[in-house]
């Protein structure tokens, strides 16, 4: 009954990707990667939540309350409810700058308002060196969820199958499918986390008090060291978040800049299945159920204590919020190397190109997901390190600062080494993140380079707020 | 709001008309501040609270609480302000 369930909804999953394309039979590359800045309040804040809340969430947020307690939940849950406020402010400005620019991806950016091919490059370049491991995490999280159901089918096959998926979804329209997708991806893991997490909480009633034997998650507290990774992690994050390179892409989807700043107000609530996640975490734990990884916590939890069909809604649930956030990825690499790396392809070219990358990426994940898994783990954990490095560029295309270019990608390439080579050296500041370190390098940087030339003649787009009524 | 300050602007010079439509600076300490302190700069404090609140640990049910408060935070900015701005029409 599993079985069904979960294949009958990874049908209607087509099916509605075949819908997205309704209307949009001949796509230029600028409808294919942002749907020509048309979505309005609900797909923008449908593709923004579905691409947040990954099979990593999913899995991940029990997996980690599991194994270490409150010092992961404190982290991983403050610098998500944080980046909303400063998406409040920055996202729109972000989006005006797009709509000056025309931009299809951040770089496009970088390349209008610095006027160098270098930046230009250096930026999609570094967007895309920490964009990689995502693939591979989906498929990992994907194959924890299928594995629990037992299926005789070698894993090969199974990230296939989800790679071909994910690439009809983006071959068929573009940014639409998952945009669209995600409505049904995030309905279905909202029941899926609620119905777990209540059957959590109910099981829990009949488990014995285990706070004295060390087996309750309350009891694992952060030390000083984890409370300053804490809050330097979350300051990091919460900017990366907002610049990540797929996140600026979706934020041109947008028609206005009022549609993105509401949304950005919904966005918190929609953390609150985050409760329910820790339900699910507590009771692994305290029923001490047996689990080959702490990642297995919530399928185990869902496979204990929910009826057959539901625990088909679940792994489809799961395996949509891998798949969703794997197109979302594809459509943010595709047109960084199609547009901004290959200069000069016509529009139809960038399409094409940008499906050529996206098939090679998934290949290139499925490989790794098969066969070096551990190394994109580890890669994973850079992933902010490297993405929020562009900030102080942002930040001064905002503020319309005039900055010499090869301070620009100085500031990027110091930032990168500096945090990686602090994490890789495993070299302890007191618990500060690394990339912060990184970060803040690159904006001395940038500052200098800033100095040396004078302020342009323009509005900053940090100050349209304040230009009175036309 | 917006309509009573572009009576205020209409007949004034540039520099006068700028002050007055200027985003009023209680928005980021409304929208940004508050949640920042109360989510990451309280962390160090709040971990030193021992209990539970409805069975979650004490800083677990504060993060959980702003999820909601965040929301309200940005509410204000958004009713009280932001929704009434020209630029953001559309």
């Amino acid at each position: 009954m599993a079985t069904v369930t979960f294949c009958l909804v990874i049908l209607l999953s087509l099916a509605i990707a075949l819908y997205s394309r309704r209307g949009h039979h001949h796509q230029g590359s600028r409808d294919f990667f942002v749907a020509s800045g048309q979505f309005g309040g609900v797909l923008l804040f449908f593709l923004a939540v579905g691409e947040t809340y990954s099979i990593g969430s999913v899995l991940g947020f029990p997996a980690g309350t599991f194994s270490h307690g409150t010092a992961f939940v404190i982290w991983f849950l403050s610098y998500i409810v944080l980046a909303y406020p400063v998406g409040y402010f920055l996202n729109p400005w972000i989006w005006q700058a797009g709509r000056d620019h025309n931009a299809i991806t951040m770089a496009d950016l970088f390349r209008h308002h610095f006027g160098s091919r270098a930046v230009e490059v250096a930026m999609a370049l570094n967007a895309i060196l920490f964009l990689i491991p995502f693939g591979d995490l989906q498929f990992t999280g994907l194959l924890a969820v299928l594995q629990g159901f037992g299926w005789p089918v070698p894993t090969v096959v199974i990230t296939t199958v989800a790679a071909v998926t994910a690439f009809f979804w983006v071959a068929l329209s573009g940014i639409r499918a998952p945009a669209y997708v995600s409505i049904l991806k995030d309905v279905m893991m909202i029941v899926a986390v609620v119905a777990a997490g209540v059957a959590a909480l109910l099981a829990s009633g009949h488990l014995p008090d285990v706070r004295q034997a060390g087996q309750d998650i309350a009891q694992i507290r952060p030390t000083g060291r984890e409370e300053a990774f804490a809050m330097s992690t979350v300051v990091l994050q919460a900017i990366g978040f907002c610049v990540a390179p797929q996140t600026i892409a979706f934020l041109f989807t947008g028609r206005s800049r009022r549609i993105v700043r509401r949304n950005q107000i919904l966005m918190p609530l929609y953390m609150l299945m985050f409760p329910f996640l820790y339900w699910v975490a507590d009771y692994a734990r305290r029923s001490g159920m047996p689990l080959h990884a702490p990642n297995d916590a919530f399928m185990a939890v869902s496979l204990a204590l929910l009826p057959g069909w539901m625990d088909g809604l679940v792994a489809a649930a799961c395996a949509l919020s891998a798949l969703v956030v794997l197109a979302g990825i594809c459509l943010a690499i595709g047109p960084l190397v199609s547009h901004n790396l290959l200069h000069g392809l016509s529009d139809r070219q960038q399409r094409y190109g940008a499906q050529i990358v996206i098939a090679v990426y998934l290949l290139f994940s499925i490989v790794s997901a098969a066969h070096a898994s551990g190394v994109m783990i580890k890669f994973n954990t850079m992933y902010y390190f490297g993405v929020t490095q562009v900030a102080p560029g942002i930040f001064a295309i905002l503020a319309a600062r005039a900055v010499s270019p090869a301070a620009v990608v100085a500031g990027l390439v110091a930032g990168d080494l500096l945090s990686v080579g602090l994490y890789l050296g495993d070299i302890d500041l007191g618990g500060i993140n690394p990339g912060l370190v990184g970060l803040v390098t690159n904006a001395a940087i940038l500052w200098g380079g800033s100095r040396l030339l004078p302020s342009r003649a323009l509005v900053p787009i940090l100050r349209r707020d304040e230009m009175p009524r036309q | 709001m917006v309509k009573a300050v572009s009576r205020t602007i209409a007949p004034q010079g540039t520099a006068r008309r700028r002050r007055d439509v200027r985003a009023p600076l209680w928005r980021i300490p409304v929208g940004v501040g508050l949640p920042f302190v109360a989510v990451d700069l309280a962390l160090p404090l709040l971990d030193r609270v021992g209990g539970t609140v409805l069975g979650f640990p004490t800083v677990v049910f504060w993060l959980f609480a702003w999820f909601v408060l965040t929301s309200v935070c940005l509410s204000a900015v958004w009713f009280l302000h932001d929704r009434h701005r020209a630029d953001e029409a559309g």
